[in-house]
């Protein structure tokens, strides 16, 4: 979305403080880590941050730059023809969108918007794919370890 | 799932007409029977976790102003 007003930036840094992997269901990887035996479908992990400016929770007037980081496979090292798969999502069309809007002008219908919270989680996975540990929490005892995916993250095609 | 749009949904019932257009992870949905949109919202919360934004004011880019005469749409 291009443009939000300031209710939305701030519910989105409020957004900052509930973990997207809070519930066990959403739990992008799954609780063991496994042997690196396979050297297919393992992914390096990183952070994509993004800077936001707001106001910090429970702290008015106070302006605060925030990284919002999300945990992201680094897509662009797979490989055409190896682990290279068409994505899905539902895009609608424009033309689409402005039809219903004009039906609503005419009708008088109210036009409500929602959205998904972590669609990605939502996304199943049919593969097997790995992921190395997120850098800054690897298991000491373990550091080559990977870690099982659950579920998909941003940058997995 | 509409023909025209496999983005569009429409349910036409004797309770009214009901259209959610889905944008990735973004929803739009209208209607012409309102305790049933509210009906039709809840269920989508359950199945998923969902922010429900009130009153459509952004989709894609566009800003969408109701006024008595019409619905705006202005794009910057």
């Amino acid at each position: 979305m291009v443009a939000k007003n300031v209710g939305q930036q701030l519910q989105t840094l409020s957004g900052l403080q509930e973990s997207p992997f809070s519930g066990s269901t959403n739990r992008p990887w799954s609780g063991r880590l496994h042997h690196n035996s396979s050297p297919t479908n393992i992914g390096d992990a990183s952070y994509k941050g993004k800077e936001k400016v707001g106001e910090p929770l429970g702290m008015p007037n106070i302006s605060a730059r925030v990284v919002q980081d999300a945990l992201v496979d680094k897509g662009y090292a797979q490989t055409h023809g190896i682990d290279y798969e068409e994505t899905f999502a539902p895009v609608v069309k424009m033309a689409t969108v402005r039809a219903v809007i004009a039906m609503a002008a005419s009708r008088g219908w109210v036009l409500h918007q929602m959205d998904v919270k972590n669609a990605f989680l939502h996304g199943e996975l049919q593969e097997e794919v790995y992921l190395d540990q997120p850098p800054g929490y690897e298991d000491m005892n373990h550091p080559y370890y990977v870690c099982k995916l659950r579920k998909a993250l941003y940058g997995l095609k | 799932m509409s023909d025209a749009d496999h983005s569009l949904y429409v349910r036409r019932s004797d309770e009214g007409i009901m259209v959610i257009t889905i944008y990735v992870d973004d929803l739009v949905v209208g209607g012409d029977n309102d305790n049933l949109g509210e009906h039709v919202k809840n269920l989508l919360k359950q199945k998923f976790d969902m922010k429900d934004l009130g009153e459509l004011k952004f989709f894609l880019g566009m800003e969408v102003i109701r006024t008595p005469e019409g619905i705006w749409l202005l794009q910057r």
